[in-house]
């Protein structure tokens, strides 16, 4: 079967190749005119291989087959079915593989939606997707060869590492890769419009809806990473400025800038530069991303190990960088708008909330890449942390929220002070009474919490405005009651009003970030049994005791080893409910290094923390025990097995039942021992308002996608006029 | 007279970002290059790794000893850190960490962790190393 993957990867590599060069060729009107088809053919069959290359990586993952080193490397008996399933996109080959299968599968979708359109600019799109799907089967073939065996296979694997073992793990890398991969489609039309020269608004019309999915998709993923670093990763936030982390927030924020300066050169002809030079950087950022996470240059919690992947991508991304800087030169003059922006209209702000959201991703790409900067001006690999981001990043959240507001206020054009005014007095009412009321409650402490809070108070009566406005007027027209005309408002412009949940979500989601930011109580402190900690408005937490237990798999194998603790709320001096935060050993592969005992508790280590979460506040406690303490036990009575079982030489039936009684012992001693864990309490406000300010943006932006695209609804509109005429023609 | 405001603003802000980031970055080190010499006021990015046998943690508070492999005692620093702990810290570990000199001053090697700046290098966590055959050979812990 390893024959068969590498020869799919093989020839996917070759096939792409032939079809970027066939769809160039097709291009520039050189060779046969039948090019351009078996260009197309050459992508639908790169399509074919590449997933028929990940069924087969995930059939050995799923047997497990240990021949693959792959597998072995992210796979063991242990590892559930789900997570064997997911295994592929934890290792750096089958990451690849998925990148390319997506790449593939959008790519497809892309050119055979064309439907005989944009005949000039295709052959320049389809050759530039071929040559990233290219790239991709070259590093396949070339560099991190997911197929890659060796003729003996072990007994074992070293199994998925413990803290990719959370449900999320199942999407969140597909998601990111499916926006990564969806922006290329983007990326490619707007190399192929200004190659072919054909700068109108047909490459935007077409590629909107994969942008907008594009931007869906990785925000979404996004949004379940931080979700699940809150939930796992045992520190309490969920955003930490990390290298990778900032690399997927980037191209996310400069999609947001174009999806919304396109609506200006869709309506007035304007931005068309700073439009095709949006779009360009995203498709680079998306690379840049992949770049990061693969070529180990940066510390990283989520970076793969180092590899030989780096500089093949730095030479893709510089290549395109140039080439997309030559194109948009050259075609400077076809890019020259055809009029001007008025100061007070809805483009205006449009463009000053551009201007936000790119000086936020060049602070993010500088901060990202100062280490590398700073080491080759200083000699010096200096980094910055999340206080340096905050410090930029706080005022652009600032302005983007506000804008989010005021935007919806403006007419397209040219607007006045007056209608202006009247229409922002109610929204600016109620985000000063907001302000001043977290001012009251929460204290004067934290000002850009308080202006957060007026800003995102503002610009949620302002989007709840445009609402009632909307199911107004379609009361007016059809005398609907008002939640149908309500809802029918926002069915008959699914964009517009998409758009402005959008708006509302981030609002709710910056608010929700000010408050559980600025206004938590996090503590930090071993306990004894019987010890509490004070949170916030009258809580308490309360050690009740020690937990253990071994949990073994399906196969009767030592999955983890739990040590946890009972841990009592209080609130307002009554007991409250009882939560029990875990720590989890999971064994190491290393049996001789560490013993037979030994081994059970020097693999990864995980903190599974409990959470108690409401609309109100959250409360998110890890408990600790002195793992040093219990390695050391382990590490005695590894010595005592071992001499027990050479000095009776003990069967195997037999060591394996002495083996079990003495991890169960030190659990057993463990809990005797009347253990302090370290406790780490963190009561925080509106963090629950976090995930429902994203799912609200989720929403929005599924209600957007789903309006149908222009062309398709003139396609539409026109077949309706012919069957009209044809009607009265009858 | 758009393009020069628009000049001026971007001017203004690539000076902020260069004086800010050069003025909050910790210069990253190793362990023997501050043991002796760092100066109290400044906060050092050390990465280095933990000392087998040298973690403790008296009353919560985590001590450590960093340094590199095969380094003499003396080119190594003394950690006391009360931030939070990454899942993954064991002895033998990378780890990187924000420290500034202890109140025992020049000539002591005792430094403190700064809040929640600990991070445990793991390359190898999500790509395992290749095992024998016989799956029973000792692998690298990281």
């Amino acid at each position: 079967m390893d024959v068969v993957g590498r020869a799919l990867l093989i020839l996917a590599l070759g096939v792409s190749i032939f079809g970027s060069g066939a769809a160039l060729a097709a291009a520039r009107n050189v060779g046969p005119a039948a090019l351009m088809l078996a260009a197309r053919r050459a992508l639908y069959a790169v399509l074919a291989l590449s997933v028929g290359a990940f069924v087969l990586l995930e059939i050995a993952f799923i047997k497990p087959d240990f021949h693959y080193t792959v597998v072995t490397g992210h796979a063991s008996l242990t590892t559930p079915l789900g997570y064997r399933i997911a295994a592929p996109w934890a290792s750096q080959e089958g990451s690849l593989l998925l990148w390319l299968t997506l790449l593939s599968l959008t790519s497809t979708i892309a050119i055979r939606s064309l439907r005989g359109r944009m005949r000039d600019v295709e052959p320049y799109a389809l050759a530039v997707l071929l040559l990233l799907a290219a790239f991709f089967a070259g590093l396949l073939v070339l560099a991190a060869k997911p197929f890659a065996t060796v003729p003996v296979a072990p007994q074992d694997g070293l199994g998925l590492s413990p803290l990719l073992r959370y449900p999320t793990m199942m999407i969140h890398p597909p998601l990111l890769y499916s926006g990564y991969t969806l922006f290329a489609v983007p990326f490619a039309f707007a190399i192929g419009a200004l190659a072919a020269g054909r700068l109108g608004g047909d490459w935007i019309v077409h590629t909107r809806r994969y942008a907008l999915a594009a931007w869906l998709l990785l925000g979404t993923g996004i949004i379940l990473g931080s979700r699940w670093s809150y939930a796992e990763l045992g520190w309490g936030g969920y955003w930490a400025w990390d290298p990778v982390e900032n690399a997927s927030v980037m191209p996310w924020l400069t999609a947001t800038a174009f999806l919304h300066t396109i609506v200006v050169q869709e309506r007035r002809g304007l931005l068309k530069t700073w439009n095709v030079s949006l779009v360009l950087a995203t498709g680079l950022l998306c690379l840049l991303g992949t770049f990061l996470v693969r070529s180990g240059i940066l510390e990283s919690i989520h970076a793969f190990g180092a590899s030989t992947v780096g500089p093949p991508f730095l030479i893709l991304i510089g290549g395109l960088l140039a080439l997309s800087i030559w194109l948009v030169i050259k075609r400077r003059k076809l890019l020259e708008p055809s009029g001007e922006i008025q100061a007070l209209s809805r483009e205006s702000m449009f463009l000053v909330g551009n201007l936000a959201l790119i000086v936020l991703v060049v602070v993010v790409l500088w901060g990202t890449f100062f280490p590398l900067i700073s080491e080759g001006l200083t000699g010096d690999a200096a980094s910055v942390g999340p206080t340096w981001f905050s410090q930029y990043s706080t005022p652009s959240a600032l302005a983007i929220v506000a804008l989010a507001g005021l935007a919806p206020l403006l007419p397209w054009g040219k607007g006045r002070w007056g209608a202006f005014g009247r229409a922002a007095l109610l929204p600016l009412v109620v985000g000063i009474l907001v302000g001043v009321a977290t001012a009251i409650l929460g204290g004067t402490h934290s000002i850009a919490a308080i202006l957060v809070a007026t800003a995102s108070a503002f610009t949620l009566v302002s989007v709840a405005r445009e609402f009632v406005i909307g199911a107004r007027a379609r009361r007016a027209l059809t005398g609907d009651a008002p939640p149908t005309a309500l809802l029918r408002s926002i069915a008959g412009n699914r964009r517009r009003y998409g758009g402005y949940l959008v708006h509302a979500g981030i609002a709710t989601l910056l608010l929700a970030v000010a408050a559980s930011t600025a206004f938590d109580t996090t503590k930090q402190q071993p306990l004894r049994i019987g010890e509490k900690i004070d949170l916030a408005q009258g809580r308490q937490l309360q050690y009740v005791g020690p937990t253990g237990k071994i949990v073994l798999n399906e196969q009767d194998r030592v999955e983890r080893i739990e040590f946890g603790a009972k841990m009592r709320v209080w609130r307002d001096g009554r007991p409250a409910e009882l939560i029990t935060p875990r720590h989890d050993f999971y064994p190491s592969a290393a049996s001789i290094a560490f013993g037979p005992v030994g081994r059970f508790f020097e693999g990864e280590e995980t903190s599974e923390i409990s959470l108690s979460s409401g609309a109100s506040r959250d409360l998110w406690v890890a408990a600790t025990p002195d793992s040093k303490a219990i390695v050391d036990r382990a590490k005695a009575v590894n010595e005592g097995f071992v001499k027990l079982v050479s000095e009776r030489n003990l069967s195997g039936d037999i060591a394996g039942e002495v083996l079990a009684k003495s991890l169960q012992g030190i659990v057993d001693q463990h809990l005797a021992s009347s253990p302090p864990v370290i406790t780490r309490a963190i009561d925080a406000p509106g963090v629950f308002w976090v995930w429902i300010g994203a799912a609200m943006m989720g929403l929005g932006g599924l209600l957007a996608v789903s309006q149908p695209s222009v062309a398709r609804s003139r396609a539409k509109a026109a077949a309706l006029a012919r069957v009209g005429q044809e009607l009265s023609a009858a | 007279m758009r393009f020069t405001l628009a000049l001026t603003f971007a001017l203004f802000l690539s000076g902020m970002l260069v004086y800010t980031t050069f003025s909050a970055a910790s210069p990253e080190r190793f362990p023997g290059q501050i043991a002796s010499v760092a100066d109290p006021a400044q906060t050092y990015r050390v990465g280095g790794r933990v000392v087998e046998g040298s973690v403790s943690r008296p009353g919560g508070v985590l001590h450590f000893k960093l340094g590199h492999p095969g380094t003499a005692a003396g080119e190594q620093i003394e950690v006391t850190y009360e931030g939070t702990v990454p899942d993954t810290f064991r002895e033998g570990r990378d780890v990187l960490i924000d420290v500034k000199r202890g109140a025992a001053g020049t000539g002591s090697t005792e430094f403190v962790g700064q809040d929640n700046s600990l991070v445990t290098k793991c390359p190898s966590k999500f790509n395992g190393a290749p095992m024998n055959a016989d799956g029973t050979t000792p692998l690298p812990k990281t």
